[in-house]
């Protein structure tokens, strides 16, 4: 693929609003795309391709949802904001996912079944060869966006596209070795290619599921906060330490021992250091509660 | 299936009031398991009962029962895992599994409720109508009274125990009640000449599931994604914090739950000169304040602050707080 998907423009708080709608339209142009040379050709692989981007759809808009809502900021009813919204999105774009595999799955063994050679396969193979390219584009946008703003809603938005890019590519592969004579090799890249949907869905649904359930940030990102509380001056001992993922953000409530004849204006100053310590120190902090005590209760 | 958020509470044994007698607690701590199997058998018998007679709204009044199964399952199941506490991993405990459960449980309960309604609807269009076997309206009769004694048993269980949970368990049987009488009205009307009555209980039936499954899902939800309670709890945790005399203010209180409790967080507005040892009692008693309230409440932590106007502009946290702070400050 050329550099051009690499590269990072200046504006990147539009492309998160965008990566939806680009999504959207790409896989209303693909699903359409293959669904009419599929049936022109009867190919049921490529009609196969066409019911994924026609989940792709369901994805993006899902997406588009997922992200206006979950960028709506704290209030009254949702004192922990929204974020968490997108892991309800990566779960449910995780179970669409195997729901395409299935569909992938089915696709090719009755193809096993009827063997289908449809009349002009070139065409079929241009059109698997298109729809892999525009996937590959969708997923490496969507991907530079994910990273960006660590959302894992886009992040799996970019894995779905993926999946996508590969089974067409897998489609292409089956039509070449057909040509060739090879014809069980079609189902027998699809088969493999499902396994590899179902792994990659299962670990996104896992990761949604973990994150629903208040699962801890990662040692190292724990242990590197503990590190900057430490720093701080005045801090005695860290009573505990929380610190979740909700959406794009770090959450952390915090717990720590300070000297117990300081006053609490006293108090209040090092907790605000500790804070604007940890916000300096690590990107893309939510909130940060600080509570000291004089002794661990 | 109100069960689902409430069996938690029968699960631990808790239930210890002076007030209750001895043989009273034995009983309430049984009816949880006692409508899980009676559930269980119902839904089995129903299910087979409704295939063989052909009875349409026999076999989805089986399949209401057997949803009650699966939300106590469901339950047991997460209470399995949430009971293991918090740990490095999981600080918060393993509560929200709870609702991810739900979640699931209720979205095939969806598709099944679909499916009940497809079915109906296609036999209706088609004419394909067989009057049940005699068989399914005595097994209808039999679900209506199991679940009358299962009603009768879990009102008494707790009206004696006080216990809002297994009156909503009680509840609960008298719905699954009016779904095998609707049953019932259904297969008689077959037998009255009326055949498409049967279809239509199914129908009936069906959408009772429907209504479950989306109300109770969208809760679980509304839990997964961190929403407080209602404003009114926080208003009256508000008043009852206000009660010490040395909070100056409440700057924000947060809630969510996790699994069949909710966390509390609180920031208090303390003297500036007060010493952090003395200002630790006041948050224990803050603390005690608060979980007096409702036994639901399993921790509050309990922020001291005092007012500080210039110092804390850059603090992202009071910039956000300032939205969960409600007019009616005291």
């Amino acid at each position: 693929m050329v550099n051009v998907f690499q590269m990072k423009c200046n504006n990147c708080d539009a492309c998160l609003t965008r990566v939806g709608w680009i999504g959207l339209a790409l896989s209303v142009f693909v699903a359409a795309f293959t669904i009419i040379i599929g049936l022109m050709n009867n190919s049921k692989a490529l009609m196969a391709t066409s019911l994924c981007a026609g989940i792709d759809i369901v994805t993006a808009i899902i997406i588009i949802l997922g992200l206006r809502l979950s960028g709506k900021s704290i209030d009254l009813k949702h004192p922990y904001g929204h974020g968490k919204i997108e892991y309800l999105i990566v779960g449910l774009v995780s179970i669409l996912l195997i729901v395409s595999a299935i569909i992938l799955l089915i696709a090719s063994i009755s193809s096993i079944y009827y063997h289908h050679k449809g009349p002009d396969q070139w065409i079929t193979l241009t059109a698997a060869l298109v729809a892999t390219g525009i996937n590959e584009i969708k997923h490496r946008y969507a991907k530079c966006v994910g990273l960006h703003f660590k959302s894992p809603a886009v992040l799996i938005h970019a894995e779905h596209a993926r999946v996508d890019a590969v089974s067409s590519a897998a489609v292409a592969g089956g039509v070449i070795c057909a040509r060739v004579g090879l014809h069980f090799v079609d189902p027998l890249i699809a088969i493999f290619e499902v396994g590899h949907i179902l792994k990659a869905s299962y670990k996104m649904l896992l990761t949604s599921v973990k994150n629903l359930m208040d699962v801890s940030v990662p040692k190292n990102v724990n242990h590197y906060i503990r590190e900057i509380v430490s720093e701080v001056k005045g801090v005695k001992e860290i009573n505990y330490l929380k610190a979740r993922q909700i959406g794009q953000e770090i959450w952390i409530e915090l717990s720590i021992i300070i000297d117990p004849d300081l006053t609490i204006i006293e108090g209040d100053t090092i907790a605000n250091n500790t804070r604007n310590n940890i916000f300096n120190k690590l990107d893309l902090v939510g909130n940060v509660q600080v509570q000291y005590l004089a002794t661990a209760a | 299936m109100q069960r689902l958020h409430s069996t938690r509470i029968m699960a631990t044994p808790k239930l210890t009031l002076s007030s209750a007698s001895a043989k009273c607690i034995r009983c309430a701590n049984r009816v949880p398991v006692v409508c899980l199997f009676s559930n269980l058998t119902l839904a089995l018998f129903k299910m087979t009962v409704g295939w063989l007679t052909h009875s349409k709204g026999l076999f989805a009044d089986g399949i209401h029962s057997f949803c009650d199964v699966i939300g106590s399952a469901g339950v047991i199941i997460s209470l399995k895992i949430s009971g293991k506490g918090a740990d490095e991993k999981y600080p918060y405990g393993r509560g929200k599994i709870e609702f991810i459960s739900c979640i699931f449980v209720y979205s095939v309960l969806f598709l099944v409720a679909i499916l009940i309604l497809a079915s109906a609807i296609k036999h209706l269009i088609q004419g394909n109508l067989r009057t049940p076997g005699i068989l399914s309206l005595f097994s209808a009769l039999v679900s209506v009274f199991a679940n009358m004694m299962l009603y009768r048993l879990a009102t008494c269980a707790g009206k004696a125990m006080n216990s809002p949970a297994i009156i909503a368990d009680a509840k609960e049987n008298k719905a699954d009640m009016l779904s095998s009488v609707a049953v019932i009205v259904g297969i008689s009307g077959c037998y009255l000449g009326y055949k498409y009555s049967d279809a239509l209980a199914a129908i009936f039936v069906g959408l009772i599931i429907m209504k479950t499954a989306v109300t109770l899902g969208w809760k679980a939800i509304q839990n997964l994604i961190d929403t407080s309670i209602p404003v009114e709890k926080i208003k009256l945790i508000n008043k009852r914090i206000l009660t010490i005399e040395q909070v100056k203010r409440v700057s924000y209180i947060k809630t969510r739950r996790t699994g069949g409790h909710y966390q509390v967080d609180v920031e208090i507005l303390l003297s500036p000169n007060l010493s952090i040892r003395d200002g630790d009692e006041i948050a224990q008693a803050v603390k005690y304040k608060i979980m007096n309230i409702s036994n639901k409440i399993s921790d509050v932590i309990v922020i001291k602050a005092c007012e500080q106007p210039n110092a804390k502009t850059n603090n992202i946290l009071n910039k956000k707080a300032e939205k969960l702070v409600f007019s009616e400050q005291s």
